[in-house]
């Protein structure tokens, strides 16, 4: 039963997969010529048929996408447009640092989010309360570029703290992995509260209490392994987040990630590496699904046994 | 004779709620000896269940004891602090709750939960812990209690997990186990059983036993005394066998008149005529006066309080029904 579950998933994940690919592939062949841009406006249209013919342009699209996706599969993702070079390179050449930053501002907004939350929860309607809810609002609601050009402001323009651009030194990193983790975090810290609540309410906490646990022991045994079930399930989502907020965050602060890449691989045209990007963008959302789904498993005894003796 | 185990002396509760505070328990005071058991019993909202919470200091937290003594063995619960409190719960007093599927932890396995009690109170290891464990699940008669420590709580029946409770509640051998409604969420077969492995427990530990209910077939099967209440204050109090035979308050008599017969053909069940008022509309005087047929001017203006008879029964009436 379990193959079966992990099957489903797998075969639920490729379709996914597929279905991005193809998206992106027409999306981008029927918005504009790459060769428009690349070559200089007065290329002849000898030269201009040329590449279109080199790049294999000139075929149908429905031609080129079933020579795309069969060379995708082979591991073939064509070469860039900009610089002639393997295109899975050029971006697998950036992942580290997206990786790193993306990282950072992970554990960053699960430091912060999740004990604000808690720590809300347990001082329910109070002045604190209110304090950290607002601060988790204003935290989620802001754009993250617009965070990232007041952070500069004020940490580089005026205290001249912190460097504005680059990822030479750790100090490079504070204030991109602050903007890319405070959305992040302010979902945390709201969607902890209110699983947090939800879990205080329910009889079983009484019954902890009626046991004489203590109240340390009622929150961290009792409380926070069910609280844990819905929080685990939005952190799935917000690793999403992480990855659409990174585009923003490495343009405002120059940082060289898979970011900033494909934000300028699409205003190149540079379509196997906008193509070679989004996959492996897609390819990570389905793999961290695929992970909370067990996560989920793993903490919810209900699913995990519900899930292995079904029918029985 | 020496003094109750538990007394409750002029017990009031206060809640504050959206709609202003309420008062649910006004100057309740009951006794329970040890080994023996008192049965509360009354409507939805008659401040049984909040007396039994107020003893172990589980009331919620817009709620508080405002007024009287909870002496258990001579300390007064009511003034423990909340580490004291931790000591006494579970170890001397255990609760029972009512349903048992809500009140266990989903995440953690029945083994664990009940092994939490041993480790808190009496300090074992995890191991010897769960070799006691598998004992209590055997006296709980839990069949094949080695594989169901593994267990969590969705994977057994509403029964079962009752008794995992009632296991839980005995891992101590407390003096006093409160039950809240222990049977009201279970099927009737099953309803007998728990209540039969209760009496067997009490009786072979000798524990004293606070029992909640608002179904009088408990009561008749299980009680040695009981307690009526109506709106936050004892109407009747009475060893079971005289409550059954000849009820004195009226009220204990429109709840024995309702009760269905079995050996009877009647059209139409009996009932007590209106319905309680809410705990933000109490009566000036008896609180069940305008629902009772014996009602004088009398209940209307003053509080009726509990009167202690020549047989040991204490009535909160100013018209008893004559015996």
């Amino acid at each position: 039963m379990t193959a079966r579950f992990f099957l489903v998933k797998l075969v639920r994940a490729m379709l996914t997969l597929l279905l991005v690919v193809s998206f992106v592939f027409v999306i981008l062949r029927v918005s504009g010529d790459p060769t428009d841009i690349l070559l200089p406006d007065d290329a002849t249209a000898d030269t201009i048929e040329y590449y279109r013919t080199a790049w294999g342009l000139d075929k149908p699209l429905h031609e080129q996408y079933v020579r795309y996706v069969w060379s995708v599969l082979h591991g073939d993702f064509g070469i860039s447009l900009q610089d002639n070079r393997d295109a899975l390179q050029v971006v697998l050449e950036r992942v580290p640092a997206t990786l790193q930053l993306g990282l950072a501002a992970l554990v960053f907004s699960i430091m912060l989010g999740i004990p604000l939350g808690i720590f809300a929860a347990l001082h329910r309607n109070s002045m604190a309360d209110r304090l950290t809810m607002s601060f988790a609002v204003l935290g989620y609601a802001m754009p993250n570029f617009f965070l990232g050009i007041l952070l500069i402001l004020l940490f580089t323009m005026s205290l001249q703290w912190l460097p504005s651009s680059g990822s030479a030194t750790l100090w490079h990193m504070i204030m991109p992995v602050a903007t890319l983790g405070m959305a992040a975090a302010g979902t945390l810290a709201r969607f902890s509260r209110s699983a947090m609540l939800e879990v205080l309410s329910q009889s079983y906490m009484r019954t902890a209490k009626a046991k004489g646990a203590p109240r340390l022991r009622r929150i961290g045994w009792h409380a926070m392994p069910n609280a844990a079930i819905p929080v685990v399930t939005v952190l799935g989502f917000k690793i999403g987040g992480l990855i659409s907020g990174a585009l923003v965050t490495e343009t405002v602060f120059a940082w060289p990630g898979i970011g900033r890449l494909l934000v300028m691989a699409v205003s190149n045209r540079d379509l196997p590496v906008v193509q070679a990007v989004v996959l492996l963008v897609g390819f990570t959302m389905v793999v961290t699904n695929l992970i909370v789904d067990f996560l989920y498993g793993w903490l919810d005894p209900r699913v995990r046994v519900s899930g292995a003796s079904q029918g029985a | 004779m020496s003094a109750p185990l538990l007394s409750i002396e002029n017990l009031t509760v206060g809640f504050s709620t959206e709609r202003g505070p309420v008062t649910a328990v006004r100057g309740v005071s009951l006794a329970v000896d040890a080994g023996e058991t008192l049965c509360l019993v009354g409507e939805s909202g008659c401040g049984k269940s909040v007396t039994c919470h107020a003893v172990l200091g589980l009331l919620p937290s817009n709620g508080r004891v405002t007024g009287g003594r909870i002496l258990f063995e001579d300390r007064d619960l009511a003034a423990f602090s909340e580490r004291e409190l931790e000591r006494l719960r579970g170890r001397e007093v255990a609760m029972i709750f009512q349903d048992p599927l809500t009140a266990l932890n989903p995440v953690h396995s029945i083994g664990k939960q009940l092994a939490e009690v041993l480790i808190l109170h009496r300090g074992l290891s995890w191991d010897a812990a769960k070799a006691e464990v598998k004992r209590l699940l055997d006296r709980v008669r839990i069949p094949d209690a080695g594989r169901r420590l593994g267990e969590y709580p969705h994977q057994l029946s509403g029964g079962m997990n009752q008794r995992v409770a009632i296991a839980m509640a005995m891992a101590c051998r407390p003096k006093l186990i409160i039950a809240d409604e222990p049977t009201t969420a279970l099927d009737v077969t099953i309803q007998a059983q728990i209540l039969e492995l209760l009496r067997e427990l009490q009786a072979e530990e000798g524990l004293a036993l606070m029992l909640v209910t608002h179904d009088l077939g408990v009561v008749a099967e299980m009680a040695d005394r009981v307690a009526v209440m109506y709106l936050g204050r004892v109407a009747e109090e009475a060893a079971v066998n005289d409550l059954f035979s000849a009820p004195c308050h009226p009220y204990t008599r429109g709840l024995l008149r309702s009760i269905p017969r079995i050996d009877e053909n009647v059209a139409r069940l009996a009932t007590i005529e209106g319905s309680v008022p809410s705990l933000h509309a109490v009566p000036a005087g008896c609180p069940f006066a305008p629902r009772c047929e014996n009602a004088c001017t009398a209940c209307v203006e003053h509080v009726p309080e509990p009167l202690v008879r020549a047989d040991g029964r204490r009535v909160a009436c100013f018209a008893p029904v004559a015996a």
